[in-house]
């Protein structure tokens, strides 16, 4: 692995970057968060016209979707594309990846220590005066930011090694960049680019109070969805406020399936089913199976669930979704040693078969 | 040769008999399946268990037992012996006698009633006499034919002209005492002999006590203890007291190996089922105590010591390695084994049950059938082959499997079955089959679009369900369920009467679903579905709902419960057949030729065998000459191998319809079942040649270990056997004199940590060489040192032999292996120094030996890899190729249209080598004998516009059936390959699958329809 300083800061440090690859023709496009003038908010954009580069806010606190999904449409461009995103959505990526929706052979990946996002409600009222430079203060201090996601505040997995690039934000100083280099494709689409590499590997040392933070975060947050046990209560008692807008489904990156089946016909109550549910039970909660959905959506995808918080960020009734599919999802992914999102050749377990299979369960 | 006979009988249904015959049917031949015992099944109906997967016996055995009842190419002859046959090969006659049955079988209805008042009770012999039955009975719970017979010697009335009771309750009318022996003569092409064999009858070996002590029994007997079945219902307890024995002891080797009974061969399966039954014993008994008292464990099929292995350690089954002398008894049944070590020390123990490993034996009738059929039988009284042609009897035409001709476990009975059955063809006229068009085929209904008009019936089965279940109020509530226009109870609803009222109210009431509620669909969904096709339905236009087994049966003392569920169970079908649509099963066409991958003796034998029925075969090795690992080996004890090799090779390249590619390597397989095309480079390497086909055979061989272990390789004095076979037959002795003393380590590679299978034929070999070595220098000592001498079936004879001849056996554990050292470090032709340690003598022990002679494994080939990409096949883990069942179907893959043969699948001697290879021939012409297969109604299909390519279904399905299409992005389903097990269905979480006959949409409306009403609480 190599390492290089870039004596700027990270936004000029990765533009040059790019700005190279797109002159010289090494890429057709640039794919990162933008904020384009006089826009009010940053977005996503893929951008060709190396002129417009110059309004690339890569490293801007907001997730306007997860990129992982995104990047599945952008797959099947020839020539390759530079990707900046966060570790979650490079993740997310992944694991899209290794269900054939797209392949990593023509992007280029920079992820970076990342210091968490703005929910986006938050960011959509407008932020306060002020809040943008404390988040920043606190990035530099290696520290929680007090505006960000819960999901943030707990994430484990936010100094990645698994990216083609790697840049340094967390505890970095303003005017100087530190980026990692981690394989020879990567080495080589930079050659002629003024840089000086040398043998170097992240260490994730400097981060240790903020690993510690976070840790410390994530049991509690767990601690606090935790009802196993208690069942069906268990479930009502979490997501009972369930409007039933679907939203979470919406903006997950693995839910992947190009018509959810609890959006289906399948689900329509007809005449019969709806005549028989009242004839037992007296009355019918409306919309109907608000539950159950979770319950599919979970056995469907929590084990790949990379925690990137999209989905309780758009809850319009609070529910701490993200926290409970993590939840749920890391104790089923830990049983087969599985962590979503860590490499695409890493498959994915119920593809797998295996003779003995917890055996403790009996043949 | 003129040959006109498309007809072959088979003697004796067991599963050899069994597999023979769906083999021949499925070719399209005629097949007359002759059966002693009122049912087919033979003796796997009577295990519980089998070895090494533990799968349930009679689970994995019925449905080849209903698949051959109802195959068309299949007539069955229960009660039936042969009494001669006449005729030459090719033009056979044969005369059958099938005793009367006393009961016409085409009225019965399998009620029982009349075994339940038969006066008479006599000893159920398929039980083992631990139960009583009537003088008419069942043969068994799940007989095929399912039909009662009457016992004559048993029953009152045939001996004593009194009774008649049975005839009185028989609601069906199907009892009839002038019943007379019938006679058939069939006109058939050639024979195969099925017969099976007999367990030695422990009683003429006082010193086990058997029969005078309650709590001996025999393996067999156990067996139909564990079963759950059985007698006990799978709950052991001591036929003493009935109390449950809280240890076990087994008994190795009962009527086996014992020179004094002329019993001196192996019975080969004893050891895996005592080790099997030592292990089932304890999942039904809490803290139970198994030992097995042994003198050598002979676990020498595949996987079997990974089994045996695991036995020890998961299991705590003890082994002792000892001969047990004699048994006592206290005075509370408690049996006193005394049982003698190697080393002559007696020792005593107590066990609350011992079960004694009972060898086989050829049956009694043997001897009779021999003499009418005229063919010879060995020196132990089994039906005599030759290593060569070891599916042959002695009289040509008349061919044998099963164990019959030699003591055998399922797999290798199962093989032998289809090699057989390949063997006969030769005096066969055979012919493509077209799919069979059905004759006279009743135009079917369009009722596409038809509103559902349901017709429920609920059968009586006599009382079998009536007795339990109100069938008059199961009918009634099928009356008022939605669609239903017509439902109706019969008293049996399978006899042609009702079947012809159910074709009639199809017509009456313009019906376009049929549900029946009665037994299980797996018997009974056949002759149903063809039914309602005479009336002009779509087969899949029938639902079947299972009220006898899941209801009168399983709630027989709840008649008011059964009766709900029954009704459940009603609304259920009902709801599944309101959403049913017609199927179609879409033929797929089969290329007649085949590809046999390597050009040993399996690859030659079953190219040979392919090309003898008429089929191209391109046969693929890549070496530049044929033969493989036999071109190593040249000694036999009754043959010689490369007369077989040179004859092997001169047919194959004689054959025109034989293409050999030599020097070729296999570039592209692709394709399926029937349609596979194959790139490969042949002698010219930049040549490629492509050919299709329409089945792969892989007879690829395995490669000798090369052993890094006792100094191989550091001196000329220390060789492989394949190396001393070389050495024998040059009579070139390392050393500047021929060698006094000779050593031989056997378990070189194998049975060990990461290796964990016996390589078979290794002891065999040691035996063979050292015998041929003791001719060539009758003064020479030979020392083997091994683990477990493994000379199963007759090899034991030659074990035995060379013991008389003086060879010294020394036995040695993994945990203190022999040491080997030169005796002079620097002098190349140095003698070599063996330490062992000795159990006899209790020390270590040091020879001299001139020679030393290493047993080394039989390992997988490396390349295996490769086909397994191609193919999309399985190996073992280690990395043997892995077949669809070890079992029942061990020439298969799970992908239809593979098969494997020879060392490719395991370790195995020439002459299993020649039965697999024409096992998995006959394998292939099921399909090649075909034009076209007909792909199953009941497959997957995708929904594009849901499917978003995932390939979850992909990986899961077991039958390579599904691939992503490159173009679409989405999952295509192959309907050749698609078995329609639904588990691509679970796995999709787009629901973009759905099994058709089993859609979401219908399974859905199944679970609606229930009433959910906790009828517990009520």
């Amino acid at each position: 692995m190599l390492k290089a300083t870039i004596k700027k800061d990270r936004n000029t440090a990765v533009k040059d970057i790019a700005k190279f690859l797109l002159d010289s023709g090494k890429i057709s496009g640039v794919f990162t968060l933008k904020k384009f003038e006089g826009a009010s908010n940053a977005d996503y954009g893929l951008i060709t016209d190396p002129a417009l580069l110059d309004f690339i806010q890569p490293f801007f606190p907001i997730m306007p979707q997860n990129a992982g999904k995104t990047l599945t449409k952008l797959t099947k461009i020839d020539k390759p594309i530079l990707v900046i995103i966060r570790p979650c959505e490079h993740r997310a990526f992944i694991e899209m990846v290794k269900r054939e929706q797209g392949t990593t052979d023509n992007f280029i990946i920079i992820t970076y220590t990342c210091g968490g996002v703005i929910p986006l409600k938050d960011h959509a009222k407008g932020l306060k005066e002020g809040e943008l430079d404390k988040y920043w203060t606190d990035v530099q201090k290696s520290i929680n930011p007090d505006t960000i996601r819960d999901n943030c505040r707990r994430c484990e997995h936010f100094y990645p090694d698994n990216s083609d690039i790697l840049v340094s934000v967390l505890g970095s100083s303003e005017d100087s960049t530190d980026i990692y280099i981690n394989n020879e494709r990567t080495k080589t689409i930079l050659e002629g680019f003024d840089i000086s590499l040398i043998a170097g590997k992240f260490d994730a040392s400097s981060l240790k109070n903020i690993i510690a933070e976070r840790a410390a975060e994530k049991e509690k947050q767990f601690k606090a969805v935790d009802k196993s046990g208690k069942g069906l209560d268990g479930l009502v008692e979490i997501f009972g406020k369930c409007i039933g807008c679907r939203g979470c489904n919406s903006v997950c990156p693995i839910c992947y399936c190009a018509q959810c089946d609890f959006a289906s016909a399948n689900f329509d109550y007809n005449k019969m089913i709806l005549e028989k549910e009242l004839d037992q039970k007296g009355a019918l909660r409306l919309p109907p199976d608000t539950i159950f959905f979770h319950i599919g959506r979970m056995s469907h995808i929590a084990f790949s669930c990379v925690g990137c918080g999209q989905c309780s960020d758009v809850c319009p009734a609070g529910i701490p979704v993200g926290t409970v599919f993590n939840r749920a999802g890391e104790s089923v992914a830990g049983e087969f040693d599985f962590v979503p999102g860590r490499s695409a050749d890493e498959k994915i377990p119920v593809t797998i078969y295996k003779e003995q299979e917890f055996p403790e369960l009996g043949e | 040769m003129g040959l006109k006979s498309r007809a072959v009988m088979v003697a004796g249904a067991g599963i050899a008999g069994i597999q023979a015959a769906l083999d021949l049917a499925e070719m399209g031949i005629k097949v007359h399946l002759v059966e002693e015992s009122p049912s087919i099944g033979g003796r796997m109906p009577q295990l519980d268990k089998t070895f090494p997967t533990n799968d349930c016996s009679m689970c994995i055995l019925s449905p080849k037992m209903s698949e051959s009842v109802r195959h068309p190419n299949i007539k069955i002859y229960t009660t039936t012996t042969i009494d001669s046959v006449s005729g030459i090969p090719g033009d056979f006659t044969a005369k059958i006698v099938e005793r009367a049955k006393y009961i016409d079988q085409e009225k019965c209805v399998s009620c029982g009633l009349c075994e339940e008042k038969c006066p008479v009770k006599v000893d159920d012999i398929f039980d083992m006499k631990l139960r009583k039955r009537g003088a008419v009975s069942r043969y068994f719970l799940q007989s095929i034919p399912s039909e009662y017979t009457i016992d004559p010697h048993n029953c009152l009335y045939l001996n004593k002209g009194v009774c008649r009771l049975c005839e009185k309750v028989c609601p069906a009318g199907a009892i009839n005492f002038d019943d007379k022996d019938k006679i058939f003569e069939i006109n058939v092409g050639a024979i195969i002999l099925s017969g099976g064999i007999d367990s030695y009858d422990p009683i003429h070996l006082g010193n086990f006590g058997y029969r005078r002590y309650k709590n001996v029994v025999t393996s067999l007997e156990f067996e139909r203890m564990l079963s759950a079945s059985g007698p006990l219902g799978g709950h052991v307890v001591r036929p003493g007291d009935h109390k449950e024995p809280k240890s076990l002891a087994f008994i190795q080797c009962v009527g086996s190996r014992d020179e004094n009974i002329n019993h001196n061969y192996c019975s080969s399966a004893c050891c895996m089922f005592a080790i099997k039954e030592a292990m089932i014993a304890k999942e039904h008994i809490k803290d139970l105590e198994s030992t097995v008292f042994y003198m050598d464990i002979r676990a020498f099929g595949k996987d079997f010591d990974k089994y045996y292995e695991k036995s020890k350690d998961k299991y705590g089954v003890e082994y002792i390695k000892s001969k047990v002398s004699d048994i006592s008894e206290d005075d509370d049944g408690n049996l006193i084994l005394k049982y003698v070590y190697e080393n002559g020390d007696i020792s005593h123990k107590q066990f609350d049950m011992a079960v004694l490993a009972v060898g086989l034996q050829p049956r009694k009738s043997i001897v009779n059938l021999s003499k009418s059929l005229n063919f010879k039988l060995n020196e132990f009284g089994f039906c005599r082959s030759d290593t060569n042609l070891p599916l042959a009897t002695t009289r040509e035409g008349i061919f044998v499997c099963g164990a019959m001709n030699g003591p055998k476990d399922i797999p290798e009975s199962v093989t032998a079955a289809s090699g057989a059955a390949a063997e006969t063809l030769k005096f066969l006229r055979l012919e493509r089959q077209d799919i069979s068009a059905e004759k006279d085929a009743v135009q079917e209904k369009d009722v596409a679009g038809d509103r559902p008009r349901i017709g429920a019936f609920v059968c009586h089965c006599g009382i079998n369900i009536a007795g339990v279940v109100d069938v008059k109020d199961v009918a009634e509530h099928a009356r008022h369920l939605p669609n239903v226009e017509y439902a109706e109870d019969l008293i049996y609803a399978c006899s042609q009467d009702c079947m012809n009222t159910i074709k009639e109210r199809i017509k009456e009431y313009d019906l376009n679903r049929i549900v029946v509620a009665a037994c299980t669909p797996r018997t009974h969904e056949p002759l149903f579905r063809e039914t309602i096709t005479e009336a002009g339905l779509n087969p899949y236009l029938f639902e079947m709902a299972n009220i006898r087994d899941q209801c009168s049966w399983a709630h027989m003392n709840e008649p008011w419960l059964a009766t709900v569920k029954s009704k459940d169970l009603m609304s259920m079908g009902v709801a599944k057949a309101r959403e049913l649509k017609p199927l179609k099963r879409l033929p797929i066409e089969i290329n007649p030729k085949a590809m046999v991958i390597g050009g040993g003796l399996a690859g030659m034998t079953t190219a040979i065998s392919l090309a003898e029925a008429g089929h191209e075969v391109y046969l693929i090795e890549k070496e530049n000459e044929l033969g493989g690992n036999l071109r190593n080996i040249f000694f036999d004890f009754d043959s010689d191998p490369q007369v077989l090799l040179a004859d092997t090779i001169s047919k194959a390249e004689s054959n025109e319809l034989i293409h050999i590619y030599k020097n070729a390597i296999i570039k592209k397989i692709d394709g399926f079942v029937g349609n596979f095309s194959t790139t490969v480079t042949g002698n010219n390497k930049n040549e490629e040649i492509s050919f299709d086909h329409g089945v792969v055979i892989i007879a690829t061989g395995a490669d000798e270990h090369v052993t890094e272990e006792y100094l191989y390789g550091r001196s000329d004095r220390i060789v492989s056997q394949v190396e001393l076979e070389d050495i024998l037959k040059t009579r070139k002795f390392p050393g500047t004199r021929k060698p006094k003393n000779v050593v031989m380590i056997q378990c070189v590679g194998s049975r060990e940590e990461g290796k964990m299978y016996c390589s078979r034929v290794c002891c065999t070999k040691a035996v063979k060489n050292a015998g041929v070595l003791k001719n060539i220098l009758p003064n020479v000592n030979i020392y083997i040192i091994y683990r477990d001498i493994r000379t199963y079936g007759f090899r034991e004879k030659h074990y035995s032999e060379l013991r008389d001849k003086g060879a010294m056996f020394i036995h040695y554990t993994p945990e203190n292996k022999p040491i080997v050292e030169l005796v002079n470090e620097k002098d190349t032709d140095s003698q070599v120094k063996v330490t062992v340690f000795d159990p006899i003598v209790n020390k270590n022990i040091e020879i001299q030996a001139d020679m030393l002679v290493l047993a080394t494994a039989i390992d997988a080939k490396k390349e295996n890899i490769d086909l397994v990409k191609m193919l999309k096949v399985s190996l073992n883990t280690d990395g043997m190729f892995l077949e669809a069942h070890v079992k029942l179907r061990p020439v298969d893959f799970a992908t239809d249209g593979i098969f494997v043969a020879g060392l490719a699948h395991c370790p195995k001697d020439c002459d299993e080598s020649i039965t697999q290879a024409k096992a998995a021939a006959s394998r292939a012409l099921t399909f090649l004998n075909k034009k076209a297969i007909l792909a199953e109604g009941t497959i997957c299909e995708v929904n594009d516009s849901r499917c978003t390519g995932c390939g979850y279904c992909v990986h899961i399905c077991a039958y390579n059936a599904i691939e992503l299409d490159p173009e679409k992005g989405t999952a295509r389903v192959n309907d050749a390959l698609c078995k329609g097990c639904g588990a691509c269905v679970a796995s999709c979480r787009c629901g973009a699958l759905d099994l058709r006959g089993f859609t979401n949409g219908q399974m859905f409306g199944v679970f609606d329809s229930l009433e959910m009403t906790n009828v517990i609480d009520e």
